[in-house]
């Protein structure tokens, strides 16, 4: 809206044609709205812009506010050059809007214009120095400030930044007699040499400002007025047709006394997929490709996200309604609409049976079990009936032995069972006692709080072992949240964290539940007792202050009633709140993952507003669902395992090619290693053995990522077990992976094992066909096609050994994509 | 302004008319990139600081040598006793470029090197540009004997100071130091108003007779200042323009003859008083200087840095001798702000952001183990906050320290015992034992001056040093209007 009032006060004709040459979309509505619909403006700072929707006669709707022209008749109100409507006199009046042809008055009334507040430091001056760019981390705000002046990073510590600009230096930025030739104006106005550059005019509203607090004294209201306690965006959520269509954004700062402002010209944009759509410093948002990203907006340490779908060219889609198996489907189905995406076809049987082993067990399905599967399937049993012929399958699977296995391993790994830790009696009772609760399904909550209220001795209460490894209450904090909130508290340590709303008081408040946790040596080598201390033992100190913070939570619901002389108790309470936002979502997130490869939100511990799921609504019907079950992980699993989406083929259509992130269709993802190091030993048939564990155990049931340390399941990404990141599990590709699988030992010595079932199948006298076959289903979980036949038995019957010739076959199967991807 | 290739020039109005659209159409059309021209030289951003720094400590309102004033450009234009500053248009027959270049003697500036190549052709190209005024109406400012500063409101008290006699106090105010009696009434006339070039003054200093009083500060960011003032004249004697930036921590030799003073260059430097001049540039800090002082016999300076350390250094070759702290990562406390020498001893207090104050000798007494803080004699109670200010009364048995939290204390010297406590609203800046050693004087971020009693820390009296008049505008302009 750029110079628009201008010409508009003029009435010069030419401005109605601007709208074309900006670049707009030229679209024909049948009417307008103005967002606010009236404008009230109280005090005379109180300058509000508007957001002006068209809506076109087939009901879409299209932000037409760039292109808008605004009448103000002269009086009580004036329009700024930056589209800001701002008080001039009391009064009430009315305001012309016109965009797309159309036209509408918004009433304006303007009050209190006599009602001059003082500048306030906390609400006027410090969003300024962040908007200007003062506190920003390449600047002032950097761990050592510039040229010996330090700001606090983006102004998170207003009593910092007052000192530093005031008190510095016995006063030498500020000159109360003379504003004018004050430094912190001389300075970004270029005044003075300022290698920071020109940041602002003598005329600015930013300069206005400034000059008015230091004329008002230099006033401190630090400690009396608060920040902003939200702030609002409008739209929220926003869908473009097209590349080239825009949508400004208002943001709305609410005060915890229940008074607003319009932020929208102070705040930070940005975009997180910004190849799908860029937004402008003054929150324009511009569609660059079809695809979805969200815009996030920041104001003085709040956070709001605006989801954004451009929708592209879709001339030839239609929606085809398929039955949903249950409500994940249906939520998965509303977003793809919404989308105008298309999702997969279900995958057939053999595909589904190895996956399905893959995702619950860990391990891919013996011959015998997917010959068994598929010759369940009966000619006239429809679609209803290959459901619940999968349904059963899944039940079975889940009460299978290998269940436990597979899932006590995904927990030691969070929980980091390690003998580094714990020694090795240690990581043994540690990991019984997660396989013990994964075999009997204990709640998560319940998990949970024993986790975090462990007592006693490793060997008579394992779950102790929480504190073994988290031994500071920041470090038991930080574990905490990353793997129970899903959250990263981490990046609050040093200063609010740059991306959520937590502030670094709250990193220590939350750490101080862990204060009084003491461990020590038990009457057993290797023994470690964790125990409470009693009365004031233990505190944690803020390091700006060094005074001992008092234990609170960053976030409160309900009643709780403090418990200080048990703060793991109330800690744990809390933690497992079924009003804890981000508990439930955290896990069941996290598991969802599991199955598909990514998260709703992903990463799947690093929760913020910044970071928002992919589809909201899919994300809080699982919560609601899991809590209502009693946080039962099982129940989970298996209505994941259930959906349709889940048993979606990684065939792509059309309509769905494009989608990464909306589970339109399954994608392939690597074995992890453990699942391969197992999976070559059912396609081979040979046992692999461990150091130091009973023979038969299964790479999925060693007790940590020390047994056989550099070897296969190394280089495969085992995670080490030194931090509760989902992280630690490398899924990149390197040389020595390839090597390894090429020419390693491990392949080699498995297809060739005396015991394996190459071997077993010639000394039984097996045609090559029969073998081959055996192969097949062990390796790539399905029968070979014709093709596959025939090129087996061309190799075959060439020249070579027969069993060697064999071993060939199996590892050229171990090295192909279909053995090492879950598809 | 773009104009179609074939302009149809014949018809006035089509040319209004092209001129108006094409100016409309110029925001919006594609035009070929030209190289574009030098922009032209601004008086008020690159002439007028050269001016303040090279010329106006000889040029002032307060001093006129040549009676030629450069502070303005009005000023600049009227010229000197000889002739007009400038002629617009011609550099060459300009007496201003004359001086400068030597073609006319005396050449200026009198007495130093002569200026820059770039420099004196910055100014060329500004008179041959047409020599126009671009200053700022609100930069528009002189002040001066006649003119001094009016007040809306006090300015904060960055420095104050007592005569040897005990009679005067001398207050810094904004481009002025005020002196009053120490025991005028409520209300009375000031004794002088010493109005100079600098917008801060840092620090007041008497001479040990009492005869010229230096005041050492500058316009923060623009040029540093000292400024000799004779006592029994309250004229100005001299105006030595130092560097780019304020100036800190200033002190006079026991001898009255040298001023040393520390700078946000991280330089140290030696002016003489007789010579009007700095002597000596002495680069051994690696961050900020803000206190610096002479050993008894003016053999050595003591300096004390935003980086952590307190120097000695030798005066007569500038080399750095020793780190009286020490250095050792870890053990400093931070930057230090203030210094003071004890009256009649080579020992020096210093203090600075860990608000604890220190008293150091000079000379190693013994063999060097690292970070042994040897030349420690004594630390004394911390202090709330970051120390601002430190002072020793005349008889060295009582230190004062001044602290950002507003508070004051008195400790004696010897056994380090705390005398008294004071909490004043605000920072404080600048603390100064009277000659007397019974009273303190403070001044800080709330503009008044507060007499303190030092044995019992009870405010005695409060008095704004400079005239208010609240109905009065600031100088460059409050914006505090609206217009419409």
């Amino acid at each position: 809206m750029q110079g628009k009032s201008v010409l508009a006060s003029l009435g010069f004709l030419v401005a109605g044609s601007w709208g074309a040459s900006i670049g707009a979309l030229e679209v024909e509505v049948e009417r307008i709205e103005v967002y606010p619909p009236a404008l009230v403006l109280e005090g005379p700072e109180d300058a509000r812009s508007l957001l002006v929707t068209g809506w076109t006669r087939e009901g879409e709707r299209v932000d037409l506010t760039s292109g808008a022209r605004i009448e103000v008749p002269a009086g009580i109100a004036r329009l700024e050059a930056d589209g800001y409507l701002s008080p001039v006199r009391d009064g009430e009046s009315h305001v012309k809007v016109s965009a797309g042809g159309k036209s509408a008055l918004v009433p304006v009334a303007v009050k209190d214009m006599a009602r001059t507040a003082p500048v306030s430091f906390v609400r006027d001056i410090e969003p300024i120095l962040g908007r200007v760019g003062c506190t920003s981390g390449t600047c002032h705000g950097a761990a050592k400030g510039k040229n010996g002046f330090r700001l606090s990073l983006r102004g998170f510590d207003p009593e910092f930044d007052y000192t530093s600009l005031i008190d510095d230096i016995s006063g030498r930025r500020f000159n109360r007699a003379d504003p004018a030739q004050s430094l912190m104006l001389l300075k970004p106005t270029q005044g003075v040499p300022h290698q920071g550059g020109f940041l602002f005019d003598r005329d600015s509203r930013f300069y206005r400002v400034f000059q008015r607090w230091i004329s008002e004294g230099v006033q401190s209201d630090v400690g009396k007025t608060q920040r902003a306690a939200r702030i609002e965006l409008v739209p929220a959520d926003v869908v473009l047709a097209d590349a080239g269509a825009e949508q400004r954004l208002l943001v709305i700062a609410h005060y915890p006394e229940g008074t607003t402002r319009d932020v929208t010209r102070d705040a930070f944009f940005t975009s997180s997929v910004f190849t799908v759509a860029e937004v402008s410093p003054a929150g324009g948002i511009r569609a660059l490709r079809r695809g979805e990203t969200a815009v996030i907006v920041r104001y003085e340490g709040q956070f709001a996200t605006a989801r954004v779908t451009v929708l592209g060219d879709r001339s030839g889609y239609a929606w085809k309604d398929v039955p949903a198996n249950n409500y994940i489907d249906e939520k998965i189905d509303a977003k793809l609409k919404k989308l105008k995406a298309l999702p997969s076809e279900l995958a057939p049987d053999d595909v589904f049976v190895r996956r399905l082993h893959l995702d619950l067990l860990g391990v891919p399905p013996a011959p015998d079990a997917v010959r068994a599967f598929l010759a369940g399937a009966t000619p006239g049993e429809g679609p209803s009936g290959a459901k619940a012929r999968r349904d059963r399958l899944i039940a079975e699977l889940l009460e299978r032995p290998e269940f436990v296995d597979h899932w006590s391993l995904k927990w030691s790994d969070l929980l980091q069972a390690n003998r580094k830790y714990l020694g090795m009696k240690g990581v043994w009772a540690f990991r019984n006692w997660i396989r013990e609760a994964v075999a009997r399904n204990v709640p998560f909550d319940r998990f949970t709080r024993e986790l975090i209220t462990g007592t006693g001795g490793t060997f008579s209460n394992p779950e102790s072992s929480f504190y073994r490894i988290a031994r500071e209450p920041v470090v038991a904090m930080e574990t905490t949240t990353q793997l129970f909130l899903g959250v990263r508290f981490m990046c609050a340590k040093c200063h609010d964290h740059p991306f959520e709303q937590w502030t670094q008081r709250q990193y220590y408040e939350l750490s101080a539940y862990f204060a009084k946790t003491g461990i020590k040596k038990g009457a057993r080598p290797e023994d470690e007792i964790v125990y409470e201390r009693a009365g004031d033992g233990g505190e944690v100190k803020h390091p700006k202050t060094g005074k001992p913070v008092l234990a609170s939570f960053p976030f409160k619901f309900g009643t709780q009633v403090p418990d200080r002389d048990r703060p793991r108790e109330e800690l744990a309470l809390w933690l497992t709140d079924p009003q804890n936002p981000y508990f439930a979502k955290a896990v069941t997130n996290r598991v969802w993952s599991y199955f598909f490869g990514r998260g709703i939100i992903d990463p799947v511990d690093d929760i913020r507003a910044s970071n928002p799921p992919s589809n909201p609504e899919l994300l809080e019907a699982l919560v609601e669902d899991f809590k209502g079950h009693g946080f039962d992980l099982k129940h989970l699993i298996r209505t994941i395992v259930q959906s349709r989406t889940y048993q979606l083929s990684v065939e792509t259509n059309e309509w769905n090619a494009d989608d990464e992130i909306n589970f339109s269709h399954q994608s392939p993802r690597r074995l992890g290693a453990e699942e391969l190091l197992d999976a070559i030993a059912v396609a081979s048939g040979a046992v692999i053995r461990f150091d130091g564990v009973p023979a038969g155990f299964h790479a999925s049931q060693l007790p940590d990522s020390k047994v056989n340390e550099g070897g296969f399941l190394d280089i495969f990404g085992r995670p080490p077990r030194e931090s509760p990141c989902e992280c630690e599990r490398r899924g990149e590709v390197s040389l020595s992976q390839a090597l390894n699988l090429v020419n390693g030992p491990t392949i080699a010595e498995s297809v060739a094992d005396p015991n394996g079932r190459i071997a077993k199948g010639v000394a039984a006298g097996k045609s090559d066909a029969e073998v081959v076959e055996e192969l097949y289903l062990g390796a790539l979980g399905r029968y070979p096609t014709d093709a596959d036949r025939e090129l087996a038995r061309e190799y075959l019957t060439g020249p070579g050994e027969r069993t060697e010739k064999l071993q060939d076959l199996l590892w050229a199967l171990l090295n192909s994509p279909a053995f090492l991807f879950n598809r | 302004m773009i104009l179609p290739d074939r302009a149809g020039f014949r018809n006035l109005r089509a040319i209004a008319l092209c001129a108006g659209l094409s100016s409309v159409l110029a925001l919006r059309a594609e035009e070929p990139a030209r190289p574009a021209p030098a922009p032209a030289v601004s008086f008020h951003k690159d002439v007028k600081p050269i001016l303040e720094r090279r010329c106006q400590g000889c040029h002032q309102p307060a001093k006129q040598g040549g009676k030629l004033d450069v502070t303005s450009y009005e000023a600049l234009k009227a010229g000197g006793k000889k002739s007009a500053g400038f002629v617009p248009g011609k550099p060459a027959d300009s007496r201003l470029v004359q001086v400068l270049t030597g073609e006319e003697k005396p050449q200026m500036p009198k007495g130093e090197p002569p200026l820059p190549p770039a420099e004196i052709e910055v100014i060329a190209r500004w008179i041959s540009e047409g020599a126009k005024d671009d200053t700022p109406p609100n930069a528009k400012l002189t002040f001066d004997l006649t003119k001094p500063p009016v007040y809306a409101v006090p300015p904060v008290v960055s420095a104050l100071a007592f005569s040897p006699a005990g009679d005067l106090i001398a207050t810094a105010g904004y481009h002025e130091v005020i002196l009053r009696q120490v025991d005028a009434p409520e209300g009375a006339e000031p004794v002088a108003r010493l109005v100079g070039m600098s917008d801060r003054i840092e620090t007041i200093l008497f001479s040990p007779d009492g005869a010229i009083l230096a005041a050492a500060g500058g316009s923060p960011c623009r040029f540093g200042e000292v400024q000799l003032w004779d006592m029994a004249e309250k004229k100005l004697l001299r105006s030595v323009s130092v560097g780019f930036d304020s100036l800190y921590g200033a002190s006079f030799s026991d001898d009255g003859k040298l001023i040393v003073f520390g700078s946000t260059d991280k330089s140290v430097q030696i002016l003489s008083v007789e010579e009007g001049k700095v002597i000596r540039r002495i680069d051994q800090h690696e961050d900020w200087v803000f206190g610096a002082g002479f050993s008894k016999d003016r053999k050595n300076i003591i300096t004390c840095s935003r980086d952590r350390t307190l120097k000695l250094i030798e005066t007569d070759s500038g080399s750095f001798v020793d780190n009286l702290t020490s250095i050792t990562p870890g053990v400093l406390g931070g930057p230090l702000f203030a210094l003071v020498r004890h009256p009649t001893e080579d020992r020096f207090l210093t203090g600075g952001e860990d608000g604890v104050p220190k008293l150091y000798k000079i000379v190693r007494t013994a063999a060097r183990q690292i970070g042994d803080d040897n030349n420690l004699l004594r630390a004394y109670e911390k202090l709330p906050g970051v120390i601002t200010c430190l002072a020793m009364s005349r008889d060295g048995s009582r230190l004062a320290a001044g602290s950002i939290t507003g508070v004051v204390r008195v400790h004696e010297v010897e056994s380090g015992g705390r005398v008294s406590e004071t909490a004043t609203p605000g920072a404080v800046y600048t603390v100064k034992f009277h000659p007397d050693g019974a009273r303190i004087a403070s001044g800080g971020f709330d503009g008044k001056v507060r007499f303190i009693e030092a044995a019992t820390g009870k405010v005695l009296r409060e008095m704004v040093p400079v005239p208010v008049s609240p109905l009065a505008r600031a100088p460059s302009g409050t914006g505090a209007e609206r217009e419409f």
